[in-house]
Order: structure tokens, then sequence, then C-alpha cells
């Protein structure tokens, strides 16, 4: 197994987050403007010395490779956007907001998203079928933009069950975790039900019923784990949309983490923001994507080597 | 197990693939609810500039944020302009968007997919490993940070979506090329001498017509999703212009007031959602044999 | 008698047609014996005994007859006290050992299953009792064996521990679906010595699901002969080869290829199995039989007493018309 894993670092991971942060450099440097082009006229001078300051007048190889170094060490370098700061500082507070909110969309998502496709998987064509597929195709037609604003609209401002904003209390998270995992609800449910509908007319369900197992048994024990094998592998790309999402709900909640921060970071041209940000999570779904495959690996004995 | 229940059939009448697919697409409701909706929303965008009881630009102070009435069926923004309008016109655009940009994903996918499955071998490792790296990595960084940073055209727009959504389909592309490679015909032809070109475009292009269909029609939505994510954000189409991403944020900005705003655009667009999913959805079980719909 | 079955018919409403899979069965298993039930794809032997065990579902599928089963009537009694029975006392083995287990799960969870289900408590009594049961179908090793997956296993291994899986709980009848016919020929006669063995030491009583004859001269002590689903004989082994009372059963035994003859061309019956949605009258067999005549198409098909415990549903045999 470790084998497998140091195999899997040095051929896949540490190539592709070679050639994302390579990319992600050289398309923020080969913009037009710098990035104090956005400040308000300032002085020939003071702008040199910004420059030299941040160290954008060297040529760019070895803006490069001196940025690359630097990582190595885990200096992802200053703000530029926030003076006296570094990106090293404002990933580590701001992370852990967004990945509480990922984990806890995550698990909405999971939980809802199964229970709604095995209840349509065990009665397919029928209303019930219909009704929770269309609810949670909701949550792919119904983008978070939309979706966070209607629920405030509803429930903080005509209910005033919880704030419309923050992450302050326990109850700010309900809001922000629903919006950013309904749109998986959906993938999820989709899975599961084509996942169980394919597992279920397989000969070992047969057997396990004239084994004289429950139906309860014959579902959750044995066709329930195959057919959650789609789900898993969808995990991966489902990690690096709730990035992309977190950006939209962060927005829109008012929630201090890295995803409003990127955001913010991209309008304000902060370099070494951005590509701080853009390893961060790179890193992040390298990791996560290795986990989805060992969890695979483990769920699935006919994937082992031997 | 020599006779499952599920064994014994009746012997099927021959049908095309085509015709018994029509057949299973018209009994899907939702996917006959779908297109009827889906056209007369097109049709009413592309009517706009004749049937708009207002120009979007109008801007009417005296009529400002007005709640729905008689006068303005979808109420007014608080310039006074038309909401019913501004959706319409809002709707051309999104339409083009989703179009072009898909479009454009359609012909990456299907020239990367084809390559990879025709060549196969040490060309398809690499490609495909290509397509893997990028898959699992959030192109809409790329495209936030191509937006910021460079002029926001709408040509830039285009491509840049298009780039996000291509990934799916050169997957879907090759899996097909790579089937129909094997099958005898294929062979047959090429023990008649056809060709490369000519098996390429005769025999092969045909038969990943039915995927590409299927989605293109799935793509379009995420990519409409996608332009109304970047116009949310301020990166997608710029103003004058309005799409329902615009609409969308200005909307969220005054939905304590004025929530009609959030309202009508946000069930235009997710309404179209639906559609095309509902239509994407009832294409794929209907096309293909192997329907998860049993 | 262990198992009394009386008129089972099966009936699939489907959308395009009904399906009657098996019409007006009966026959009786006796305690320690091995009854084959012989025909070909489509005769109703797997529907037959599906339905004994409610493995069909019951909306689409209508079942009516009796099937007494220790003073329960299997077709008459509640899903509950079915599946009490089913898995525990009435065990089925099947065709494909290979997809008949759950891939994803190790042996050990799917041999102890029918113990825990049924009631068993100590899952370390029901793990020892497994290893015990794949030791007694001789396969090599196994306590490693046990926690194995499926895949690491052969064939003719797995259909071993199909039989354990099923005598695991002490079962009263086994039902045995085709268990060797995926299988090499040499496996074959283990996995029958195995099973003949296991029937003894557990006094077993077996019903064994087959269309090869070879296997049911060898191995069946009575047989039960079913064409579109319906019975047309029942006889002992000796007797069906010896005595045989019906065209059907003759055509069977004729078109096994035998080493000592000289003809150069396979024996076929000419024609085809009628079609299950289409209700028959007369003798199923009439169409395909050589010996046909007009009544055999008219007259009602029902198993009568052509000697000491033999049975046939062939009007001429009965009226001493033809011998075969």
């Amino acid at each position: 197994m470790g084998k497998f894993i140091l195999k899997r670092i040095f051929l896949e991971t540490l190539p592709s987050l070679l050639v994302i942060i390579t990319v992600t450099f050289f398309l923020i440097r080969l913009a037009p403007g710098g990035p104090f082009s956005s400040e308000k006229q300032m002085s020939a001078e003071v702008l040199e010395q910004l420059n030299s300051h941040y160290g954008i007048d060297k040529p760019l190889y070895t803006q490069y490779f001196s940025y690359l170094l630097n990582i190595c060490k885990g200096d992802f370098g200053p703000s530029f956007k926030y003076p006296g700061r570094t990106v090293t500082e404002l990933i580590s507070e701001s992370f852990p907001v967004s990945l509480e909110l990922g984990l806890y969309a995550l698990i909405f998502a999971i939980l809802t998203g199964i229970l709604a496709g095995v209840i349509a998987a065990l009665k397919p064509g029928s209303f019930m079928d219909y009704f929770t597929m269309s609810l949670s195709m909701a949550g792919i037609c119904i983008p978070a933009f939309v979706l966070g604003p209607l629920l405030v609209l509803v429930f903080s401002l005509k209910f005033g069950w919880v704030n419309v904003s923050g992450w302050n209390t326990f109850s700010d998270r309900i809001l922000p975790s629903i919006t950013l995992g309904m749109m998986y609800v959906a993938y999820i449910a989709r899975l599961t039900r084509g996942g169980m509908l394919e597992t279920m007319v397989q000969d070992f369900i047969y057997t396990a019923r004239s084994k004289g197992l429950s139906e309860t048994a014959v579902i959750f024990k044995h066709a329930l784990r195959g057919a959650l094998l789609p789900v898993i592998s969808f995990m991966g790309p489902a990690a690096a949309g709730m990035i992309s999402g977190s950006f939209v709900v962060e927005t829109i909640f008012s929630i201090p983490g890295l995803g409003r921060f990127f955001v913010t970071a991209a309008f304000n041209r902060d370099y070494t923001m951005i590509l701080g940000t853009v390893i961060f999570y790179a890193i992040i779904i390298i990791i996560f994507n290795t986990l989805v495959d060992i969890i695979q690996t483990i769920l699935n004995p006919r994937l082992r080597n031997y | 197990m020599s006779e499952k229940p599920q064994d014994i059939k009746a012997i099927p009448s021959g049908n095309s693939l085509w015709k018994e697919g029509m057949g299973r697409f018209m009994h899907n409701k939702l996917a006959i609810f779908g297109s009827v909706f889906l056209f007369i929303l097109v049709l009413l965008c592309v009517l706009a500039p004749l049937i708009a009881p207002y120009s979007y630009e109008t801007q009417n102070l005296s009529y400002g944020s007005e709640p729905p009435g008689s006068s303005h069926i979808m109420g007014t923004d608080p310039l006074g302009r038309d909401l019913f309008t501004r959706i319409l016109y809002g709707g051309r655009v999104s339409f083009s968007v989703g179009l072009c940009a898909t479009a454009v994903s359609v012909l990456i996918g299907v020239i990367w997919g084809s390559f990879a499955g025709w060549f196969g071998g040490k060309i398809d490792s690499i490609m495909m490993r290509m397509v893997d790296i990028a898959y699992a990595f959030p192109f809409t960084i790329f495209v936030i940070i191509l937006m910021v940073f460079f002029e926001r055209s709408m040509l830039l727009l285009f491509a840049a979506i298009g780039a996000v959504e291509w990934l799916t389909m050169a997957r879907i592309v090759r899996a097909q090329v790579m089937a129909i490679k094997h099958h005898e015909f294929i062979d047959a032809a090429r023990g008649l001498g056809l060709s490369t070109t000519r098996i390429i475009f005769r025999h092969i292009l045909p038969n990943i017509t039915g995927p590409v269909i299927i989605y293109s029609t799935l793509t379009i939505p995420a990519v409409m999703l996608l332009e109304a994510f970047l116009s949310f954000l301020g990166l997608g189409v710029q103003p004058p212009a309005s799409s329902w991403g615009i609409l969308i944020r200005e909307g969220a900005e005054t939905m304590e007031e004025y929530p009609w705003l959030l309202v009508f655009p946000g069930l235009a667009l997710s309404l179209t959602l639906f559609s095309l999913n509902f239509i994407g959805d009832a294409l794929r079980d209907a096309l293909d044999p192997r329907s998860s719909r049993e | 008698m262990i198992l009394d079955v009386r008129n089972i018919s099966t009936v699939f409403h489907l959308r395009r047609a009904d399906i009657h899979a098996v019409k007006d069965v009966s026959f009786q298993l006796f305690k320690g014996e091995t009854l084959g039930i012989v025909g070909e794809s489509g005769s109703g032997k797997t529907v037959l005994c599906q339905s004994l065990l409610g493995l069909l579902p019951k909306p689409p599928v209508k079942i009516s007859g009796h099937a007494y089963f220790d003073n329960t009537d299997l077709l008459d009694c509640d899903s509950k006290k079915l599946r009490q029975i089913r898995g525990n006392q009435i065990n089925m083995i099947f065709q494909d050992p290979s997809s008949a287990f759950n891939p994803y799960l190790k042996l050990s969870e799917q041999l102890i299953e029918p113990l825990i289900s049924h009631g068993y408590k100590s899952r370390k009594n029901a793990l020892e009792k497994a290893r015990i049961i794949l030791s007694e179908t001789k396969i090599p090793q196994p306590q490693k064996r046990l926690y194995q997956y499926p895949h690491e296993f052969s064939g003719g291994m797995l259909q071993r521990a199909m039989i354990g899986m099923a005598l695991i709980t002490n079962p009263r009848i086994v039902i045995a679906d085709e268990p060797t016919t995926a299988l090499d020929v040499t496996v074959q006669a283990r996995i029958l010595q195995l099973m003949k063995r296991l029937q003894n030491q557990y006094s077993l009583s077996i019903i064994f699901i087959t269309h090869n004859l070879g296997i049911v001269a060898g191995f069946c002590d009575r047989v039960v002969v079913m064409y579109a689903g319906v019975v047309l004989e029942t006889a002992s082994t000796a007797d069906l080869f010896n005595h045989t009372a019906h065209p059907y059963t003759k055509a069977l035994i004729k078109s096994v290829p035998s080493i000592d003859s000289s003809k150069d061309s396979l024996y076929m019956i000419p024609g085809m199995p009628p079609d299950p949605s289409v209700k028959l009258s007369g003798c199923p067999f009439a169409p395909r039989c050589g010996y046909r005549t007009d009544k055999c198409l008219k007259s009602e098909n029902r198993l009568r007493e052509t000697g000491k415990n033999h049975f046939t549903s062939c009007i001429r045999v009965l009226e001493s018309e033809l011998s075969l």
C-alpha cells in the first residue's frame, strides 16, 4: 500500500502540481498591467520602489525559480494587498472556515442524495422515482447564487429563523451548507439510483434473498456496497466543484473563508495570494483524489493488486 | 439460473433504434414539457426586439421599483427599467453564450476524443492523462483568473467557458470511437480498401452522433450556468449588456425590498436549466439501449 | 414424505402477454432421496423451484397450488414464516458460483449470513462453523480461504463453498439448480461425489435440477421430467431408463451421445418447444412427437399411474397403445 502511495505521489501528483503552478504563474504574469495597475495614480518612483520591493522588476524566469524555491521552504510570499501579512497566514486563517463549510455541505449532500437515490431505485418508474429525482434535479438547476438568496429571502427575511449572513452561531451554518450541498444532492442521488438499479439485478442479490435475508438486509448489506462505488469516484470531482461553489456561497453569506479571499484577491490582482490559493487548492484536490482512490480500493476488493 | 423471469420475453418487432428511441422520448412527460417550455422561451427571446413592451434601456425613474403589475408584468428595477424586457434581452445573451460556448467545447472535445480514440496507444495515454489532470482541477479557477486579468470580451468568455466543458465530451467521444474502431464493419471497410478519412467520416462519425447530441444537450445548461456564475461575480458579460446572471446579482442585492427582481430572473434561469436537463436525460434514456429506467 | 407439491401453477402477467411458466405440476420429495427434475431450457424447472421458495415478485407473478412442508403450505403462508424456512431449512445452490457470490464481501461474511439472519447468536461460533463446513467440502486451507474474496477462488472451489453455504444451517432440503453445468467435466464428477457424501452425512433430501440425463442416471433416485411447464413423466431412475413411459423421455435418452454408437450425426428432437404465452390444449409435446395421434392434441393432459410409482401423461402409453 505504501509503495502504491509513493508511486502516486511521484508519477502523478508532483508533475500535475508543477504544471498547475507553472501555468498559473505565467498566466498571471503575462496579463497586461502589473499588480498595482488598478491602484490610484502614483508617481513613477513609488511604483518603482514597490516593484523592486516585491521583486517584480526582475526577469520573469528568475521570479519563477525563486518562487518555486520559496514554496519548497513553505513560503508563499507576502500578500500584495494586505501589507505586512503573508499569504500563508491568510490561507491558514481562512481555510478552516471553508473546510468546515465544505464538510457540512458534503455530509448533507451524501445523506440526502443516497437516501433519495435508494428510495427512487426501489420502485423505478413510479411517482416516488420521478418525484425524488426531480427534487434533487433542483440542486443542479437552481444554482447556488439563486438558491442562496432565495433561502435567505424565505428563512431569514420572511420567517426570521436564522440570520441573514455571518458565521458566528451554529444556525449560521445551516443555509450556506444546504446551498453549497444542494448541487451535489442531485448527482449523488442519480449515481446512487443508477448504481442500485444495476446492482439489484445481479445474481448475488438473488442468492442473498434465497438465503432468507430480509429485504432491508439485502438492500443495505449487499446492494448498497456495489451501488455506492460510482458515488465514491464522484467524490473527486465533487471536491473540485465544492471549491468553486464556495466562492459564491461565501460571498453571499459573508463567510470569511478562503473562497471569498480568492475572489477578492483575483479582483485586486494580488499575485501572491492568487498563486498561493491556487496551489493550495490544487494540493487539497490531489490529496482528496488520492484518498478517494484508496477508499475505492478498500471497498472494491477486485481493484487490489496481488 | 437458467430461466430467470426476466429472460422470458416476447419477440420484439423490428424497429430502428432511432424510431424506438423517439417513442421512448415521447413517453417522458417531463421531457415533453421541457421541450415545449424551452421552445416558447427561446422564441420569445429571439423575437424580443419585436415584442418587448419597452426598450431595455429606457429608464423611467417615476416607475422605479414597482412590483409586478398591469403595465409591467414582472415589475421594474430601481432605475425604472421593465424587468420582463430585461429578462427577454438577457435571455438572448445567455442563450447565445450557451450555444456558442457549447459549440466550442463540442468541437474541442470531439476532435480531442476522436484523435485519442482512433490512434490509441501512447498518443491516447498522453491525451487522456491530460484530460484526467484537468478533470481533477476546477477550471473555474483558471477561468476566473483569465477573466480578471485579460480584457473582458465576449470572445474570451466563449473560449474560456468552452474550455471548461470539453473534458466530458472528449472522454465520451474517445470511448465511442474506441468501441467502434474494433467493430467488425470497420475491419470490413478496411478490407475493402477504404481510406482512413473515408472510414472516419462515413462510418465512425455517424455512429458517435448519438452520444454527442445527448451530451451537447447536457453541456448547454452547464455552460449557461457557468456564464451566469461568472456574470454574478462580475466577470462575465459586462454592462450595458445584460444576462440572467447579472440580473440575478442585481436582484440578490436588493432582494430584501424588491424580491421580484430576484425571483423572476432566477425562475427563468432555473426553468431553462430544468428543461434542458430533462431533455438531455430523456434523450440519453431514449437512445441508449441499456436504459437505466427499466 | 418431506415435501408435497400439489397442482402448482405459475403465471407471469407481463405487459405483452401472460406467460404460463408452470402448469399444474405435482410431485413429492421423500426423506433422504435425490429427486431429479429434468427438462430443456424453458421447461419451467427453475421457475418451479423459485415459486416454491417465494423468490418471484408477486405483482407480475401469480402462483396457485400448494406445497406442504412440515405442516406449512409454502404457497399460503406469510412472508416472514417463509423467510424462516428459506435459507434455513430449504436452501438453494446455484449454477454459476462466480456470480452468485457478492464480490465485495469476504466469504466469511456470506457464509455465516444464513446462520445469523435466522437467529444464530454467536458470531464467533458461526465463523467456526463456517470454517468447519469449508473443510467438509474439502477446500484446502479453510482458515485462510474463509477470509478471502470470491474472485480469489477457482470455479470448482467456489462451488464447493456454495455447497457449504447451503449446508451450514443443516437444512432438510437442498435445491440444486444445475450446480455442475458451469464446471469442467472432471470437476463436475468430484462435486457430485462431494454432494453424495454430504447427503449421507447430513441426511439431506436433494432436488437436483438438470438437463443432463447422464448425471441423472448416476446421481438421482427418482426423476421428474418436465416440458413446457408440465410434468410428462415421474419415475424411479431405473424405471425411467428401462421402462420409459413417455415419447419425450425416450427422445431425451436417445439424444445423449454415446461413445459406443456408430452413428455419424447426433440425434436431435425435431421442432421447437412451444411459446409459453400461448395456452395449449392436450399434450404439449404432441406437435413434435413421432407417435402422435389426433387424440393427443385433444384430450386433457394428466399424470396417471402406469406402473408401481411410475406416472406418465402420455395418453397412448396409458391406454396401452404404445410401448417404448
